[in-house]
């Protein structure tokens, strides 16, 4: 302890900021300091265009759009229920509820088809051989009739009003072409790796995309719970060969010139994956589209052409850097340290582990403030330190692993989320 | 058809009151005779052919019921029983009576008994006029022609489908399907074996056996629907109908709407996963039809799965149909108007009767509890008329089974059911009938694709001093209102 103390005194500011500059260069001001500005700049903007909101609002009330909810999955039969049940209580209750069942080998059929005789989903549409995500969507969309679209997955259940509020952005300016719901994390209590990531959802999704919509460079409309102008949808054909193929679909429509906006206020439960190694596999996927769309499809987005886009290119330079860049610096960080202080490398790691936690609770108090159920929120302050290893490590590693497998060998081509024919397809027209 | 009466009255001004009753029904009634003492009326009886027989419980020689032992009752003859007391219901019941009259009665009262007794003659009457008579003549054909299996033969023009030599000739076009049930009921009564040959679908409202199966929009029933592959292109990942895919200036070349790209094989670069209709009327898009049949007989429309399955078989002759043959037996079906026992309101009139009278004898309790199920119209509308009796057996035998042995459960028409719970007050008689609702709502559902049976009960407890057909019109009188 005694030696701890010293080493630390021995350093000073400055021997502290040297250890820690991944820290202080990168996260401090991408992590804290940019959510906080973000944050004041969002109450402030949301003080003044409250009116905007209630004039939308009345708007909608008043043309009733119809909204088409597409529900494309695999097996999901068993949750069609409740999905049916969390949309029937809706506030806002001119919709459609299309089903796709994308050649499922359970009940799903059945299910379905009994929804669709008694009512309470407008279509049921099933292919008897699968087909993947992106063409089931598609064929919900074909034979869909609103004029906004909701695509959800059938895992999640929405809040009451959830459906209200993701509707309102539309009208309050015609720019906008998609809008993404706030995710939250149902299965909260299964397990440490679920309570890790509800914290995380919170950070990244609920402050994480807020900023990013209060910034206009919002470049992920969930496909968990989004919704869209059908002719956003039509311009640029629906969705594209996966995997990750909302973030794709998002660039589309940003492309288009339409502006993505985040609603924090509409809210979907979503179940996320409770062990960490079924975490592992989900996040391989979907760390593979940022190669692949990023680097590869959507590549023009660098090109200075006519189509150069400023808020485009910085959505996606952001999400480079800070996903991919830093990915990868941080290994040479790592090389750094230890080859610079071989010595009082346990040292660094207490001290670290206290600068992250602190980091986090300074994070996560964002997340606090902003939420109306704040005492529900504070105990996942006990959870900081496991969080500084969940993202600091765990996240990165796997991020690494995909990454360098998608660069190598692409083999989000082989991935079996999607069925071969279509990879293969895919593959042979590189994209 | 008239019906010969007799009277068996002691009392001489009761007779000539029911002799000049049976004068004003000079249309369903003839009187043959009228006798004031038992052993008299005994020896006209046996010399005439009697149909039905007005019988006063209280006679000088002997009572009624003495009377009914020594002529040995049987089914063939119909007895009206009435009696001034009026507390032999039940023994009357027991008799097998026609019905039990108390006097004095109204003439309507009395109008209702002969009705129903020239109802249950023409019962009688006609099922030896045809079934039995049908079916000896085939037991006689295959008997003198030594016809070892008397086979269906297909026939375009029967309504069947098939004919049975012998049988179906004798039958109108209308009542074809009646070979089925003489030949099935034979085969109960073992004067004949069968042999399966095929089975078939038969139209449940007037058993035709050619329908149309077709596919129908599931929303506005239409028939007029197109179907059309839908098209998966692996690369892009669209998915729509075929006709998205043609393109105009090229045909034969389909093109993706979405990539432009021209389509090259299917399994490489496309497959068409599914079908889709599309009704033509209301213009919905859909992937599961409903599958109808159209009886080009009748025109009712039935969805496939309401459908019955008729077994068509092929017959030998037993010993005992041979012996029926000869002339050595006689032939004698029984069982062709299923619902007598479950809609017997006559019987439940009678108990009901006897427990208003108790409740004058005894300070007791008694409820009477009716039964609607406003919807079943809707379900009926489904199905043909046996699945409809089926259905309200198999109702009646859910109540039955759920209610005390005591009390007595009757459907007066097809949707409504009367319960009589006897030493019971309305709280346990609710309880009974709330339990049975439940019980009856789950087996609808669970053989209807989960058809919500809505059931309209009323429970009223019975009052002393009332006659039973009040209490009965009461209750079931106010369907009216609804």
């Amino acid at each position: 302890m005694q030696e701890f103390l010293s080493f630390w005194h021995q350093q000073g500011t400055e021997g502290f900021v040297r250890i820690f500059w991944f820290y202080f260069v990168f996260e401090l001001p991408r992590y804290v300091l940019l959510d906080y500005f973000v944050l004041a700049y969002f109450l402030f903007k949301r003080k003044f265009s409250n009116q905007d909101r209630v004039e939308a609002h009345k708007k909608l009330l008043k043309e009733m759009p119809l909204v088409s909810i597409i529900v494309p999955g695999k097996d999901e039969g068993s949750n069609y229920y409740r999905l049916v049940k969390s949309l029937e209580e809706q506030t806002y209750q001119n919709f459609e509820i299309i089903l796709v069942d994308d050649g499922s080998t359970d009940d799903s059929e059945l299910i379905g088809r009994k929804l669709e005789r008694e009512g309470k989903v407008e279509h049921f549409l099933r292919n008897e051989v699968r087909g993947g995500k992106a063409s089931a969507a598609n064929m919900g969309l074909r034979f869909s009739d609103g004029e906004i679209i909701v695509h959800c997955d059938a895992d999640c259940s929405l809040k009451p009003d959830a459906l209200e509020k993701i509707l309102v952005p539309f009208y309050m300016d015609e720019k906008i072409g998609a809008v993404g719901g706030n995710l939250e994390v149902r299965n909260k209590e299964d397990s440490i790796c679920t309570a890790l990531q509800t914290i995380e959802y919170y950070l990244t999704i609920s402050v994480g995309r807020l900023g990013a919509s209060t910034l206009g460079i919002l470049r992920i409309i969930s496909g968990a719970f989004g919704a869209f102008r059908k002719e956003a949808l039509q311009r640029v054909s629906g969705w594209d060969v996966g995997p990750g193929l909302d973030g794709d679909l998002t660039l589309k429509i940003r492309k288009l010139g339409y502006k993505t906006y985040f609603e924090y206020s509409s809210v979907a439960l979503t179940s996320v994956p409770t062990t960490f190694a079924k975490l592992a596999r989900q996040r391989v996927r979907w760390s593979r589209s940022l190669i692949r769309f990023r680097f590869r499809k959507h590549k023009n987005i660098f090109f200075l052409d006519q189509n150069f886009d400023i808020m485009n290119f910085l959505s996606i330079t952001e999400n480079i850097f800070f996903n991919f860049v830093l990915t990868f610096l941080w290994y040479f960080y790592i090389f750094d340290i230890v080859t610079s202080f071989s010595q009082s490398i346990m040292y660094i790691l207490i001290m670290g582990l206290a600068l992250y936690t602190v980091s986090k609770t300074v994070e996560f108090t964002i997340v606090i403030a902003l939420s109306d159920e704040k005492w529900e929120k504070v105990r996942y302050y006990m959870f900081m330190p496991a969080m500084v290893f969940y993202t600091g490590n765990f996240i990165r590693l796997v991020r690494s692993w995909a990454y360098l497998k998608e660069l190598v060998f692409r083999s989000s081509y082989k991935d079996s989320w999607n069925p071969a024919k279509t990879s293969k397809q895919a593959r042979q027209l590189d994209i | 058809m008239r019906l010969n009466c007799l009277i068996v009255d002691s009392d001489k001004s009761s007779k000539e009151l029911l002799s000049d009753l049976i004068q004003r029904n000079s249309s369903q009634l003839k009187l043959i005779g009228s006798s004031e003492s038992g052993r008299e009326a005994l020896g006209f009886f046996y010399r005439h052919q009697i149909d039905l027989i007005f019988l006063n419980v209280e006679l000088e020689d002997m009572s009624g019921f003495e009377f009914m032992d020594e002529i040995d009752a049987s089914e063939d003859i119909q007895t009206i029983l009435y009696s001034e007391k009026g507390d032999y219901a039940l023994q009357a019941f027991e008799y097998g009576v026609t019905d039990y009259l108390k006097k004095p009665f109204s003439y309507a009262r009395f109008n209702k008994a002969i009705n129903r007794a020239s109802e249950v003659v023409r019962n009688v009457t006609d099922f030896e006029d045809l079934e039995n008579i049908l079916l000896e003549k085939v037991l006689k054909y295959m008997y003198t022609r030594e016809i070892d299996l008397l086979s269906p033969i297909a026939v375009r023009d029967a309504k069947l489908g098939f004919i049975y030599p012998m049988l179906s000739t004798n039958l109108e076009f209308d009542e074809e399907q009646k070979a089925l049930k003489i030949l099935n009921a034979a085969e109960q009564e073992d004067l004949l074996t069968g042999e399966f040959v095929e089975s078939l679908y038969l139209c449940n409202t007037c058993s035709n056996a050619y329908m149309h199966f077709r596919e129908s929009c599931p929303f506005c029933s239409s028939t007029n629907l197109r179907t059309e592959d839908l098209i998966h292109h692996f690369p892009c990942a669209y998915v729509g109908p075929a006709s998205d895919f043609e393109s105009e200036n090229e045909r034969g070349n389909m093109v993706c709407p979405k990539c432009s790209r021209y389509l090259k094989h299917i399994g490489v670069d496309y497959d068409k996963p599914s079908v889709m209709y599309n009704c033509m009327n209301c213009d919905h898009s859909f992937q599961d039809p409903l599958v109808k049949a159209k009886c080009n007989n009748c025109g009712s429309d039935t969805r496939v799965e309401h459908l019955t399955k008729s077994t068509i078989k092929a017959y030998r002759m037993t010993e005992l149909g041979e012996d029926v043959a000869m002339g050595k037996q006689t032939v004698r079906l029984k069982g062709f108007d299923e619902l007598s026992e479950v809609m017997d309101m006559s019987y439940f009139r009678k108990i009901l009767q006897q427990e208003i009278e108790r409740l004058e004898e005894a300070d007791l309790h008694t409820t009477i509890a009716r039964i609607r199920f406003n919807n079943l119209p809707e379900l009926f509308k489904e199905t043909g008329e046996s699945m409809q009796k089926d259905l309200v057996r198999e109702l009646y035998e859910v109540i039955t089974e759920n209610i005390p042995v005591s009390d007595l459960a009757v459907f007066n028409d097809m949707i409504t059911v009367l319960m009589l719970f006897a030493d019971k007050d309305t709280g346990k008689a609710e309880s009974i009938v709330n339990e049975i609702t439940v019980i009856m709502k789950e087996l609808v559902a669970d053989n209807f694709h989960g058809f919500e049976l809505d059931t309209d009960p009323k429970i009223e407890p019975v009052r002393s001093g009332a006659s039973a057909q009040d209490i009965i019109s009461e209750l079931t009188e106010n369907r009216q209102e609804v």
